[in-house]
């Protein structure tokens, strides 16, 4: 694939699409924070459509050639490309030969900010890189592959159709949701004409509701109790389901909307049928995004780390999904989750570390748990924006429909409710159709989108700094004399993740990592293997190739490693170890004893 | 007249246990002889292509190749496993003695035959050496040493197959596993230590350690087999299961084949695995505690009468199982709902008795030979006598192999051991089973073999669900208002809907819309869903009240084995009002 002209193409598209927008030019908002200048200026108090998107990420490729490449990794269902962009520094090596950051948002289409935060984490780092020392060190060290949305199709619909917040959750691809044989046959209708899908209630002498005296935008549930005249009371509204009507003539509405599958539970770690995972598609990687994405990451095994976006509720997740995959998760890796995800919870106002199957609810073939339980990952999902953050007045809780209404009016000035309305419906009569619009609940109001995005950025810079970096401690050189020499090598690893986590090593995941030795001229290699320490008298010699040997277990997380080689040299001896690491840069280490 | 000379100069003949066999060449030109013979009810597709370029072939066979894809259909799959050359003879065979003797049963019923959907492993196999691969051609590093497949099997001693290396006494760094097994000494165990036995060989496959790692062979191709690659209890992490479900081009070829056609009633599958000789456990679930290991407990009867099916048709009195993990013909069953016959096709015979040998003549000639075999006292030649009436081999199925491979075969089912200079260890043996020679039997059988699939086959065929509607019937109630009623029954011995599929919902139900306007619907839905009727007669009745204003009403029946079809009701005149209110 050519993907120069590529990038070509998507700039002309994005100087267009840029051109239209109100921000072109100089504007505050547009810096990276601390006056650094940007070369492409983005707003993030404002949300972007999948063309909108695709442009802005051609137009930050185009403005940092070095850094910053764009490729697509695959088509959408409906033909979209998947536009992906690598953020490498070539000058410190090839993208493989550094652990790699996957970070990827919006694979449920209606989850749209989780786009907007991953392109804020590409525009921070490749802005930031000339003048902000710690996000160089960042991209020096590492790659980062970011994919601000996994669903194009569902992102192109939400902002094109009238939408709940929580549609289209799904991929576009036709399915028959209620069994008739028919595919997507029986879809919302905007009946107001507001460009949100709203609800419906009709009016019902008998009705289970009433509006709220003081606000009748509120209906609330009549209590079935007997009332002052000692009859049981009743309201005078029931609720008549999401706006539309019945398409199919059976007698249910919106029942087989587009798609209707959740690309998230597509993955093949603990993937499981419809009948025990709803949503979960034919098999593992049925869907061209989901196939795409997982060749992507299969090809590219320098991947320690991983973030997915998506909203809402303000949580950091880790698996397992189920517990009985609990066993994929041993103490140690634990370890490493927890101090990632506790410094998330300071970092991120009113989050929670959680873990999915105990703390949420149980998932079968999540992505997240392909990364860790498959592929040896660290992963988080982070579901992005909490309702709790309404509460300006120390209250830690979710506000009550009255509170979210006074928030709405005062802060929002109203832009999140549609007023009801009356609408001749075919079925049930005059109906009110109204309510929040697909802006209300999910995704933040657009003066927090970007607080929102650098708070997750700087969660996920933490996680990406903790990717391991391998380290000589240092070489101790003891001569046991008859020209034989004892040489313990250290190996440290600053940082929390290990180059290999417990669950790969006892898996098997991958390739091992090797310590190699390529003695220089006159010496020998007789023994070598790891040892506990420096101080230990034994140490355990492979039996076979001591020359290039694997370390299963790899360098763990915050700690140092010795391995100890027995060499045969007739003067001091001389060579060169190489320690290979598919999650780290590797480190060549050159043996030189200097005689005192 | 070119036929001779191309037998002449032609790659040798595959090796035992498949001599006889069709290789690649010769199993297209069969193919192609069939749209020859009948081109009007055959065609020859691929539906894919194997990792190493082979394509995927299927054969359609159908009465009218036009309309085949709106017929039920059975699926046949055959050589998914390398080492089961012989399932490709019984599919081919079958398709032919289907088109020359029931081209009747092709009418209403299309047959999908799938003949070798692993060409790669069998083209490994049927080359000039056996080397007993089961799985695809995915280049595996299975050492995990950052090199592919360096260090494979070889044949070390040229007799075209890779068996087995037996060393005896290894040195301490490496450990002895194995004796041979005192009941049949060729055949090796692991000992029983509280009769005193102890390990004296190591057991390795019939190679050098290529790689130098103290391995051997433990780096060749062939790993990922399909029957592990299906998402049905795959076990992620294990090197044969491949890296992800359906990761092959073959194993992901034939399930996108069986989504493309919702239409297959029924499939049959030949390999390692059984399903008809021993019906599946009906009462254990998976981890996710919703989905069966063997089959819904609501499938025990069709799984039943699938077997008595079986034997009633075929003389396969014993089968092996390779488990369910991973597998095609649980997959189908499992998650796609398919009533699936899995077999070997063929089970371990008897060996041939010799019965002229008299009883007191064998012992009298045995306790000799007990004596010069050892040092033995009388009374320890009696004991020895003893223990020999108890001693039964630890592996009584690979024993029984042995005893028709020396009674039947000529031996040719194993490899003695035999003293091999070994360029690494020094002294060991080779020898073992030959791959492939417990499910593959000789060419002469196949015909007799495949006749017997075929009645088989046959059987499953009229077993198909048939649906059948009583009605509909419409009454007069009085007032423009009309009783309508209609019932569908299943004269099939199979369900529309096995239990399996109404649990996954992987096959929709059988949808029945009145094409009515809703208001004019007093008594039922306009769009109603058969969830399944069971066979023999299984029936689901419909009611409605209607008060239509056409003459007519639709119904519709949308069956998702058969088609669409509408049947229009004229309603009869109201009769006497005053008699209905």
């Amino acid at each position: 694939m050519n993907q120069y002209g590529i990038t070509d193409r998507l700039c002309q598209l994005g100087l267009m699409v840029m051109c239209s927008l109100p921000f072109a030019g100089a504007n505050p908002t547009a810096s990276a924070q601390q006056q650094i200048k940007a070369d492409v200026p983005i707003a993030f108090n404002r949300f972007y459509d999948y063309d909108e998107l695709s442009a802005t990420m051609a137009a930050l490729a185009a403005a940092h050639p070095k850094l910053c490449s764009i490729h697509s990794i695959g088509q959408s269902e409906q033909g979209r490309e998947m536009w992906l962009l690598t953020i490498n520094n070539p000058d410190t090596g090839s993208d493989l030969s550094k652990p790699g950051m996957w970070i990827d948002g919006n694979v449920h289409g209606n989850e749209v900010q989780a786009g907007e935060t991953v392109l804020y984490a590409a525009w921070y780092l490749l802005e930031g890189y000339d003048e902000v020392p710690a996000i160089r060190e960042l991209v020096d060290a590492n790659v980062f592959y970011l994919l601000p949305s996994v669903n194009p199709d569902g992102r192109a619909g939400w902002f094109r159709d009238p939408h709940t917040p929580n549609s289209n959750r799904t991929g576009l691809r036709p399915t028959d949701n209620d069994a008739d044989g028919l595919l997507d046959e029986d879809g919302p209708e905007d009946l107001d004409g507001d460009g949100h899908i709203g609800r419906m209630w009709r009016p019902d002498p008998n009705g289970t509701h009433r509006r709220n005296e003081r606000d009748p935008r509120i209906f609330e549930r009549v209590p079935a109790v007997p009332g002052p005249d000692g009859r049981i009371m009743r309201g005078k509204w029931s609720m008549a389901g999401s706006e539309g009507i019945d398409n199919d003539g059976d007698g249910r509405i919106n029942e087989d909307g587009e798609g209707g599958y959740d690309m998230n539970r597509n993955w093949p770690s603990d993937w499981q049928p419809t009948h025990v995972q709803r949503g979960a598609g034919t098999h593992p990687f049925s869907y061209s995004e989901t196939r795409s994405v997982g060749d992507f990451i299969r090809a590219h095994p320098n991947i320690a780390a991983g973030q997915s976006y998506h909203n809402t509720g303000g949580m950091s997740l880790r698996g397992p999904g189920t517990p009985y995959e609990s066993g994929n998760y041993p103490r140690a890796d634990i370890g490493v989750y927890d101090a990632l995800g506790k410094a998330g919870e300071e970092m991120l106002p009113h989050y929670r570390y959680m873990v999915i199957h105990s703390d949420l609810y149980p998932v079968h073939g999540g992505f997240v748990n392909w990364l860790s339980e498959g592929l040896g990952i660290v992963s988080f999902t982070n579901e992005l924006w909490s309702e709790k953050r309404i509460m300006q007045n120390g209250t830690n809780g979710l506000p009550d429909e009255a509170a979210r209404m006074r928030w709405q009016d005062r802060v929002l000035f109203g832009q999140t409710h549609s007023d009801w309305t009356e609408v001749d419906h075919p079925e049930f009569g005059k109906v009110l159709v109204g309510g929040g619009t697909k802006y209300s609940r999910r995704t933040p109001p657009p003066f927090m989108l970007e607080e929102e995005a650098h708070r997750n950025f700087a969660f996920t810079m933490f996680h990406a700094s903790e990717m391991p970096v391998l380290r000589l401690n240092e070489i101790l050189v003891k001569d046991l004399g008859d020209d034989v020499w004892q040489v313990d090598l250290e190996i440290a690893n600053d940082r929390i993740i290990p180059t290999r986590l417990a669950h790969a090593a006892s898996k098997g995941i991958g390739l091992p990592d090797f310590l190699s030795f390529e003695p220089g001229e006159g010496t020998k290699v007789v023994l070598a293997g790891p040892a506990t320490n420096r101080f230990a008298k034994t140490f355990d010699p492979v039996e076979f190739k001591p020359e290039r040997f694997k370390v299963e277990d790899g360098i763990k997380g915050r700690s140092i490693s010795t391995f100890r080689y027995i060499l045969a040299s007739d003067g001091p001896p001389s060579g060169t170890f190489q320690y290979e690491a598919t999650k780290a840069a590797d480190l060549t280490i050159p043996l030189e004893v200097v005689v005192e | 007249m070119l036929l001779p000379l191309l037998l002449a100069f032609g790659p040798l003949q595959p090796a035992p246990p498949w001599n006889g066999y069709l290789d690649d060449p010769s199993l297209s030109s069969r193919l192609s002889g069939w749209m020859e013979a009948y081109p009007e009810h055959v065609r020859i597709d691929s539906y894919g292509t194997s990792r190493e370029g082979r394509p995927l072939l299927v054969a359609t066979l159908a009465g009218d190749l036009a309309s085949a894809e709106s017929k039920p259909a059975i699926l046949v799959v055959a050589a998914v496993d390398g080492l089961h050359p012989a399932g490709t003879e019984y599919a081919v065979r079958i398709g032919e003695m289907m088109l020359a003797e029931h081209p009747d049963l092709l009418h209403e019923t299309t047959i999908y035959v799938l003949p070798r959907a692993n060409p790669d492993g069998i083209a490994a196999n049927l080359g000039a050496v056996n080397v007993g691969r089961r799985g695809v051609s995915r280049l595996i590093d299975g050492d995990r040493d950052g090199t592919v497949d360096e260090d494979q099997p070889q044949d070390l001693n040229g007799d075209g197959i890779i068996s087995q290396m037996r060393w005896f006494k290894p040195p301490l760094s490496r450990t002895a596993t194995h004796l041979p097994d005192p009941a049949e000494p060729r055949l090796m165990k692991t000992p029983d230590r509280s009769k005193g036995e102890e390990a004296t060989h190591l057991i390795m496959i019939e190679g050098r350690d290529g790689d130098g790692d103290g391995l051997i062979a433990e780096d060749g191709p062939g790993e990922v087999r399909i029957d592990r690659n299906f998402p049905h209890l795959w076990e992620e992490h294990s090197v044969d299961a491949g890296p992800y479900q359906l990761s092959e081009p073959e194993s992901l070829a034939i399930a996108e084949f069986v989504l493309a056609h919702p239409r297959i009633v029924a499939a049959l599958v030949y390999g390692p695995n059984d399903s008809v000789v021993v019906i599946p456990a009906s009462d254990q679930k998976d981890k996710t505690k919703k989905t069966p290991v063997g089959i819904d407990a609501g499938d025990k009867s069709l799984y039943t009468k699938i077997s008595k099916a079986y034997a009633e048709h075929t003389s396969q009195k014993r089968a092996s199982n390779d488990g369910e993990e991973g597998g095609l013909h649980s997959w189908l069953y499992a998650h796609r709902g398919i009533p699936t016959a899995s077999t070997n096709g063929w089970g371990r015979p008897d060996p041939t008795v010799f019965e002229e040998i008299a009883p007191a003549e064998s012992s009298e000639e045995e306790k000799p030979s007990v004596e010069a075999g050892g040092d033995a006292s009388e009374a320890g030649a009696a004991e020895a006598e003893k223990n020999e009436e108890a001693l039964k081999p630890a592996d009584v199925e690979a024993a029984g192999w042995l005893a028709w491979s020396d009674a039947d075969r000529d031996g040719s089912g194993f490899v003695e051991w035999e003293s091999f200079e070994h360029p690494t260890f020094g002294t060991v043996e080779i020898g073992g089973m030959v791959p492939g020679f417990t499910l593959n039997p000789p060419a002469d059988q196949l015909d007799a073999i495949a006749r017997e699939q075929l009645a088989f086959l046959t059987a499953l065929l009229a077993m198909q669900p048939n649906v059948t509607i009583e009605g509909p019937e419409i009454e007069a109630v009085g007032h423009g208002t009309y009783r309508l009623r209609m019932a569908m029954v299943n004269s099939g011995g199979m369900p529309t809907r096995t239990s399996m599929a109404r649990r996954n919902q992987a096959i929709r139900p059988i949808v029945i819309r009145l094409d009515l306007d809703r208001n004019r619907i007093l008594d039922g839905a306009p769009v109603n869903r058969i969830e399944g009727l069971d066979g023999d007669g299984g029936r689901a009745a419909l009611n409605w009240v209607i008060r239509p204003e056409k003459d007519s009403v639709t119904i519709q029946i949308d069956d998702p084995l058969t088609g669409v079809r509408t049947i229009e009701v004229p309603l009869p005149p109201q009769g006497d009002e005053g008699d209905a209110s």
